[in-house]
């Protein structure tokens, strides 16, 4: 747990800099006619955040390692790599392919790779799922969804 | 009397058939999402806002809160025949609840727990009412420096009581309002943290965000889990009338008690950063200390049940009086209604009560009638709720997914949305790991627009001098108190240290 400790506490050092880098530039002090300037708030922010990080930072490394691990275990760290994994390629299949041929990959990714389930429960899900997604937003609730170069080429429903 | 002419009104829409179909789909999304595991009341509120919008703000908020007293009924279920808390403040209802059901009196704890979590929504929300407009009232009198001194007592109420560690709880609170300055700046108007890319420009909105963090982060943690959480011997739901005739002899026999942790329940409720887990714990934990046979607690004693449940359904109830009349969300879950509010329009605060009548009293009629609904669909539905927990995960999960991330694109129909989700997904898994606290960062992703722009009002009225804070008495107070809970678990530390040092040289 120590490692993943430290490393976290170095991510909110670097985010608390790049604030107060950002603080410097846009300036934190008392502007005429204006009152506090645009950076003000990020500046005292940026602060209390590093300090805080740098706390946690030095009494991380003070620590003796608990030897809990950060994952519960191999099998646990590989299944939550995998269902991120998945949702970022959901994410990326949404820009390229539109949503409801993405929910559709997705589906079928997730139930057979992850859910292990079988192909005809698979194909059966993925589509009713689609099917459900598309009918429930586009049609019943009218939320416009992003959708493929098929439909804006007029070739199919989404 | 005035108060039971608006309460009256307040029914008049809460009983409209449109308002009852939402509240009754609300309860059931609810019931849904506090028997999942992988799925908490706070991500189920913020995933349904953007459907929001397709009905007026009251039937919105009553959908909302709907959902929200359904996430705390429908952690009872699994608690009690499972031993797997579906939310965080159903863990006090399995020390008593579970060894209630393994001797065979599922049907009795799970009355009972239904039945007191009634009595705690019911008293809380009679405590509301007889709260709220004076609350309101008295905030009328607040300006910048009063309104910036309660943000920041809302704020340091995480640090000074919060559970974890202050230094992760001042990082996450800076976090959450670092990420709302992202954008253009609300006085001058410069772009802040963007490096120059069109989408920082537009900002984090608040729904992603917590959907990623709640909602997705939860997902991978439950995924992760599932392979070393047994779950214990699955007890089957039957409740009978037998069950039910019996919780009701068992919460008239302890109505004080129960009565008491609600009453207790709703003012830690009120507290902000406390929210219903802490309450629950504080309602155990009260009830065995005072209790005449504390020995039974642990091997199945009713009021084991009774006391968590009533304090962490009141408390639930009374983290939404602040929200409602100050603007400051008491819980997680209460900072995304109050987010609805900002997106519908609303400006949560004494002006709501003046010029929303309708609204405030519509949602606070439908406490008292969620409670009823949600009470009556407990007691008939037990089974077919119970039986949600079988669905297969490897459906379940797709499910939550795609719904997490079409809830993130509605908001604003913004791709830069469902990558935060994403992003945001993996930041909360991390943090949570790490025991990094996420409730008030989301509070502060909430209410971090409006500090910086009291902070910033009150330093122009004071006239860049800081002494605008401590002007009146109001502000002296709330900055007093403030600075009293930030400086709490420094305090604290010193505290023990002292007592290790005496205690060694004692030895």
């Amino acid at each position: 747990m120590k490692k993943g400790e430290l490393i976290t506490a170095l991510g909110f050092i670097i985010i608390s800099i790049v604030t107060l880098r950002e603080a410097f530039r846009l300036g934190f002090g008392w502007v005429e006619q204006q009152g506090p300037a645009a950076g003000f708030t990020l500046f005292w922010l940026g602060l209390l955040m590093l300090l805080c990080s740098v706390m946690i930072l030095v009494i991380g490394l003070r620590k003796k390692d608990d030897g809990e691990p950060f994952f519960v275990n191999k099998q646990g760290l590989w299944e939550a790599v995998r269902i991120f994994f998945t949702a970022a390629l959901l994410t990326v299949g949404i820009i390229y392919t539109g949503i409801y041929w993405a929910t559709l990959g997705y589906c079928i990714l997730f139930t057979r790779w992850l859910g292990k389930h079988r192909w005809r429960t698979v194909i059966l899900f993925s589509v009713v799922m689609t099917v459900a997604v598309y009918f429930g937003m586009e049609k019943g609730l009218q939320l416009p969804l992003p959708k493929s170069f098929l439909y804006k080429r007029g070739l199919f429903p989404f | 009397m005035e108060t039971l002419a608006h309460l009256m009104t307040g029914f008049g829409v809460a009983l409209q058939p449109l308002s009852l179909l939402m509240m009754t789909l609300g309860l059931l999304l609810g019931l849904a999402v506090g028997v999942l595991p992988g799925l908490g009341g706070t991500a189920g509120v913020a995933l349904l806002l953007p459907v929001t919008v397709l009905v007026p703000p009251t039937v919105a908020i009553i959908f909302l809160a709907a959902i929200y007293w359904g996430a705390l009924y429908g952690g009872v279920i699994t608690s009690v025949l499972f031993a797997i808390p579906g939310e965080p403040w159903s863990v006090a209802l399995i020390f008593d609840g579970y060894p209630m059901a393994k001797k065979g009196q599922a049907g009795l704890a799970l009355a009972a727990a239904f039945l007191s979590s009634f009595v705690g929504i019911f008293v809380a929300a009679i405590f509301f009412v007889a709260f709220a407009m004076p609350l309101a009232l008295f905030a009328l009198k607040f300006g910048p420096p009063e309104m910036f001194g309660i943000m920041l007592l809302a704020f340091s109420t995480f640090v000074g009581l919060g559970r974890g560690s202050a230094t992760k709880t001042l990082v996450s609170t800076c976090f959450g309002l670092i990420l709302t300055m992202v954008g253009l700046d609300i006085v001058t108007g410069h772009p802040r943290l963007t490096f120059g890319t069109m989408a920082f420009l537009s900002g984090f909105h608040f729904v992603p965000v917590t959907i990623g963090l709640f909602g997705l982060g939860e997902i991978m943690i439950d995924g992760e889990e599932r392979f070393s959480t047994e779950i214990k011997e699955v007890i089957h739901a039957k409740l009978g009338w037998q069950d039910i005739k019996a919780g009701f002899k068992a919460t008239k026999e302890h109505f004080g008690l129960t009565f008491f942790s609600a009453v207790l329940g709703f003012f830690v409720g009120i507290l902000p950063g406390t929210g219903a887990t802490p309450a629950s714990f504080l309602g155990y934990g009260i009830a065995k200390q005072y209790s005449k046979h504390p020995e039974k607690y642990g091997q199945g004693a009713i009021e084991g049940v009774l006391a968590p449940q009533a304090a962490a359904n009141a408390a639930g109830t009374g983290a939404l009086l602040p929200m409602i009349s100050l603007g400051i969300p008491g819980s997680p879950t209460a900072a995304v209604l109050l987010a609805g509010l900002y997106m519908w329009g609303l400006w949560p605060g004494p002006r709501l009560f003046i010029e929303q009548p309708v609204f405030v009293w519509g949602l606070i009629a439908s406490l008292f009638l969620s409670g009823m609904v949600c009470l009556l669909i407990c007691l008939l539905g037990t089974p077919m709720l119970a039986s949600i927990m079988r669905v297969p995960w490897g459906l379940l999960t797709p499910t939550i997914v795609i719904a997490c991330f079409i809830g993130s694109y509605v908001m604003r129909n913004l791709m830069f949305d469902v990558w935060c989700t994403l992003i945001f997904g993996l930041v909360g898994y991390v943090m949570k790991k790490l025991d990094y606290p996420l409730a008030p960062l989301a509070v502060a992703l909430v209410l971090g627009g409006m500090t910086e722009r009291f902070l910033r009002q009150s330093l122009i009225i004071g006239d860049g001098s800081f002494s605008v804070f401590f002007s009146t008495t109001i502000s002296t107070v709330f900055m007093s108190i403030a600075f009293f809970l930030f400086l709490l678990p420094a305090v604290k530390l010193v505290r023990d240290k002292i007592k290790a040092g005496n205690k060694i040289a004692e030895a």
